[in-house]
């Protein structure tokens, strides 16, 4: 009982004991509960990082603009090529002036033989490598293209294209990735120097950093070092907000030590070069190495001497502080102090700093790469692309799209056409700035479009003219009315006469339509060639009546019109409003001799990775009688000869063969032209945007814009080839078959069996035996 | 000006048909005695007479000629592609080999720039590896080079039908010819290759019309 009793003591003792015995027991138990669920909770949350880590790190990591360039130039013997243009071009390329040809874009010159030592570049269809070559020039045509060191010619030298815009993402970050193999290796070495000088032996936080950080800026007496590693930059920029808290911190830490876990210090490295944020221009935003090269050096990242480099490590700690445009001074203090520490760690040699660092800040003059610098050729490359991608991918993807935009070319239109809308506009007394222009050049062969201007300053980026100012053509329809014509041989040749006498029709309204010559005359029976080439009104829509305006209508379809046509009488004079890039699409069936061909403004498409993805490729289709096509050619050249084209001729040389039509609207709204040289189809459009009279007519606006350019662009006269089934016969005044001995017969183009039979009185007798005789001599040879 | 091209044409004409000396001595004699004028009438007539004289010359002077191989009509081995642009939208890759179309002597290597001869071969390396799109690139380089060439342009149909695209095979090969007037052999082989895209297509009322224009070349 005793025991029974001092029990309750003890058991009260044992009790109290074993109370706290349990609540250890309860607290063990529950921390270890809480320290499992922790470590449930931390693995989670880390297999959670990991998942964010990995996708984002192995998937589609930036969004890259797309670039567009313009088409490459290619460089070969007999091309007409200036010493001034060659330069210019290296020089729109960036390539540096040096003797010694020390790397890649470097050039020099003597006299008209240019050295290059070019950069290589992956074409859609191939790679071309970078090459030491010699370029000589003679008499403004390319002479010779030699390997230095060769004795052999090289048949073609391409150099890379020129950049011409971008397609941004929304957010307007600009990179251009590199791969760490074409990384300079003065630029690691800067970058772990200065940010982080234990990168290849830690795990992706350095405890050693941290505190050497500490003691440097002490020293130091302000911020040196950072004691972030570079993978914790990379994490923070890529992954995370700008917030600073603790938390925020730890994520930081705990999915660097993920990242080294899971990826190579090499892929880390490369991930930071490329997105490391190192500038601002405007809105757009420069990441990684390779833009910030571009950006402030205007060279490619390979090609940077050791202080640039400097210069740019330098930026990373803060790109703004240190902008070398603005503050070249800090920028330049920062770049020594990265050059001395890199000779402190023993990464450069001190005398290549002591060279580096004799240099001033050689940035390159801040060219605004604006993503319009060809706002109305952009424009249309955007519209053709966007049938085959999604904005989305555009702006996301880093696509390399290859236009057909002749760099040149499109500058120097550029030039004159804004120069001679400016005397224009002065010499007609029209209200200052009001006059509005329009351009589209195309090669005559395959429908490349070459140049696009939307605007009378053709850098704004507004208002696309060449694309959507939709203007009643007036007379540029009426090509499609005699080819129409031209191509019933039997009824219709260039000598058939009509009638240019005055018509009234009646209009579905009601109303009567009498249209009247542009002189208010009437001209009596004259030649469907004539009525063309002085492009009469009343003669014109007497032949479309006889015609039929629907078979009017059709031919404009076959031409490449996609737009609803209404079959109106007034049709035929031109009641059908066009884009000038519309007609350009017209009128290029006429420079293609009878082919359509679908105007293209793209070449082909790559992925980011170089990847071929798209061609666009050519295509023609023939669509009309190139007989037909030929003889309506030859009366388009007498537009140009005698007719109201003359004035092209004040400034082209008088053999050049051009063919071409103006067009005039109702009190002068609109002004247009459009025609071709033997290399280039081009069309102009004239007037102001409130739609009231421009007091220009065809002829004394439009053409001389066209006039001006084609002098300064084109090279070749036109070569109309002669279909084998197209003769030339000689015809008296009255369109009656005549002789080379009659006086004031001229020959004009007959499709085969539709020469005037009559003959005229001065052949003969003799004369008409001897023809016929010929005749039944060239029938002999045709049907062999 | 067109007297001149008047003459040109009888004068083409006649090259084909008349050694080239009688049409040179011709063509001095008639501008000595009559001027330019003179040009047109009176080749037809004279080369009446030289026809009959010579009316067995013309077959050698057209076809004698060795032509220098180009362009490849011949069946090609297909060699796998290197680049293989396996996503590439324009058109299949995997397309059959160049088709048999009877080989025909080819055209002679006329073309004058190195440049366009660089492309060509360039373009015949690529076909001969299947890589249809890329040799077509190259031909369009040349196009831009050497615009009016009927010849760059009767190679880019031969892509074209290789890669089984029969209707702009046809509409390249048409364009080839307006641009090939008097080249009788170009005309020649780019008519077969019309016949054979007209046979592909199942047009052999076409295809048949295009043989004979072809075999009219002969």
């Amino acid at each position: 009982m005793a025991k029974l009793k001092s029990k309750p003591k003890k058991a009260k003792k044992n009790l109290s004991r074993r109370a706290v015995k349990q609540d250890r027991r309860l607290f063990k138990r529950l921390l270890a509960c809480l320290l499992i669920g922790f470590l449930l909770v931390f693995f989670a949350y880390g297999a959670y990082l990991d998942k964010i880590v990995k996708t984002q790190f192995e998937g589609k990591r930036w969004e890259l603009a797309a670039r567009v360039y313009a088409n490459p130039v290619d460089i070969y013997q007999g091309l007409t090529l200036s010493a001034s243009q060659l330069e210019s071009l290296l020089n729109d390329l960036h390539y540096q002036y040096s003797s010694k040809l020390s790397s890649t874009g470097t050039y020099y010159r003597s006299g008209n033989v240019f050295s290059i030592r070019t950069r290589g570049f992956e074409f859609f269809d191939g790679r071309e490598e970078s090459i030491s070559i010699r370029v000589r020039l003679q008499n403004n045509r390319v002479s010779s293209i030699r390997k230095l060191g060769s004795a052999t010619d090289e048949a073609l030298l391409r150099l890379e294209p020129v950049q011409v815009g971008s397609f941004y993402p929304k957010h307007k970050e600009d990179r251009l990735l590199v791969k760490i193999s074409e990384v300079p290796r003065t630029l690691i070495d800067g970058l772990i120097t200065i940010e982080d000088r234990d990168f290849y032996q830690h795990y992706g936080v350095s405890i050693k950093s941290i505190f050497r950080a500490l003691w440097v800026n002490i020293q130091a007496g302000g911020v040196v070092q950072g004691g972030s590693t570079l993978t914790q930059q990379l994490v923070k920029n890529f992954y995370l907000s700008s917030e600073r808290s603790l938390w925020r911190k730890i994520k930081e830490a705990m999915m660097a030590l993920i990242l080294e876990f899971r990826y190579q210090k090499d892929d880390i490295l490369e991930a930071y070069i490329n997105e490391v944020f190192l500038g601002q221009d405007g809105e757009r935003s420069i990441n990684g190495f390779g833009m910030a090269s571009v950006f402030y050096f205007n060279k490619p990242l390979i090609e940077l001497k050791p202080h640039q480099v400097a210069l740019l490590v330098g930026l990373v700690k803060g790109p703004s502080y240190y902008d070398p445009r603005r503050h070249p001074q800090r920028a330049l203090k920062r770049r020594n102090l990265v050059l001395n520490e890199m000779v402190a760690e023993g990464l450069l040699p001190s005398q290549q700093r002591n060279i580096a660092q004799r240099y001033g800040v050689d940035i390159s003059p801040l060219k605004r790469l604006s993503s319009s610098r060809f706002p109305a050729f952009l424009d249309l490359v955007k519209r053709q692309l966007s049938r085959d991608y999604q904005e989305e991918e555009l702006r996301t993807d880093g696509l390399n799209i290859y236009s057909t935009l002749d760099y040149s070319l499109q500058t120097q239109a550029e030039t004159i056409f804004k120069q001679t809308l400016y005397s224009l506009n002065k010499r007609y007394g029209i209200e200052q700035g009001k006059l509005q222009g329009a351009m589209v050049i195309t090669r005559r062969e395959g429908g490349e479009v070459v140049a696009v201007i939307g605007d009378r300053n053709p850098r704004f980026d507004g208002f696309n003219r060449a694309l959507d100012a939709i203007r009643p053509i007036g007379s540029l329809v009426k090509p499609a009315v005699y080819l129409t014509a031209l191509s019933q041989p039997s009824r219709y040749t260039l000598t058939s006469l009509i009638d240019d006498s005055s018509i009234s029709l009646k209009q579905q309204s009601g109303e009567l339509w009498q249209p009247k010559n542009y002189d208010k005359q009437e001209h009596g029976a004259i030649s469907l060639r004539s009525a063309l080439a002085h492009s009469y009104n009343l003669a014109t829509v007497r032949l479309g009546m006889a015609l039929k305006v629907p078979r009017v209508k059709r031919t404009l379809e076959v031409l490449g019109l996609q737009r609803p046509i209404d079959p109106y009488p007034s049709l035929l004079l031109g009641a059908l409003s066009l884009s000038p890039v519309e007609v350009a699409q017209m009128y290029q069936t006429l420079a293609g001799e009878g082919f359509f061909t679908p105007l293209r403004s793209i070449q082909s498409v790559t992925a980011n990775d170089d990847m071929a993805l798209q061609r666009y490729a050519l295509n023609v289709r023939q669509v009309a009688n190139p007989s037909a096509v030929y003889l309506l050619n030859t009366a388009l050249q007498g537009v140009m000869n005698e007719g109201t084209g003359r004035s092209a001729y004040q400034y082209l040389p008088a053999d050049y063969g051009l063919v071409g039509k103006t067009g005039t609207t109702d009190e002068l709204r609109d002004s247009w032209f459009a025609g071709f040289s033997g290399d280039y189809l081009a069309v102009v459009w004239l007037g102001r945007d409130d739609n009231k009279p421009s007091k220009l007519t065809g002829a004394s606006g439009a053409l001389q814009v066209w006039s001006k350019v084609m002098q300064a662009i084109s090279k070749q006269p036109v070569h109309l080839t002669q279909p084998d089934d197209v003769e030339y016969s000689w015809v008296d005044p009255f369109g009656r078959r005549a002789n080379e001995f009659c006086a004031d017969a001229v020959q004009y183009p007959y499709i085969k069996g539709s020469a005037p039979l009559e003959y005229s009185p001065c052949v003969g007798a003799i004369g008409e035996t001897l023809e016929r005789a010929g005749n039944w001599f060239n029938d002999l040879m045709n049907s062999r | 000006m067109r007297g001149m091209r008047a003459f040109t044409v009888v004068n083409d004409r006649l090259s084909r048909a008349c050694p080239m000396n009688i049409v040179n001595a011709l063509g001095t004699f008639l501008t000595t005695n009559r001027g330019e004028r003179a040009f047109v009438k009176m080749p037809q007539l004279m080369c009446l007479a030289c026809l009959v004289l010579l009316s067995g010359c013309a077959d050698l002077s057209m076809y004698n000629q060795t032509p220098a191989p180009i362009g490849g009509s011949a069946p090609t081995e297909q060699v796998p592609s290197q680049r293989a642009p396996v996503t590439l939208k324009t058109f299949p890759l995997d397309s059959d080999t160049i088709s048999d179309y009877r080989p025909q002597p080819e055209i002679q290597r006329r073309v004058q720039k190195p440049a366009v001869i660089a492309l060509l071969d360039g373009a015949q390396q690529f076909s001969a590896q299947g890589q249809y799109s890329l040799a077509a690139a190259k031909m369009e380089r040349a196009i831009r080079i050497s615009p009016r060439d009927p010849l760059v342009w009767h190679h880019l149909a031969k892509i074209r039908i290789a890669q089984q695209q029969y209707e702009l095979a046809i509409s390249l090969a048409k364009k080839s010819n307006l641009l090939a007037a008097h080249d009788r052999m170009l005309q020649r082989n780019n008519w077969l290759i019309i016949a054979e895209s007209f046979n592909y297509l199942g047009q052999t009322g076409s295809a048949n019309k295009a043989q004979q224009q072809a075999a009219r070349l002969l």
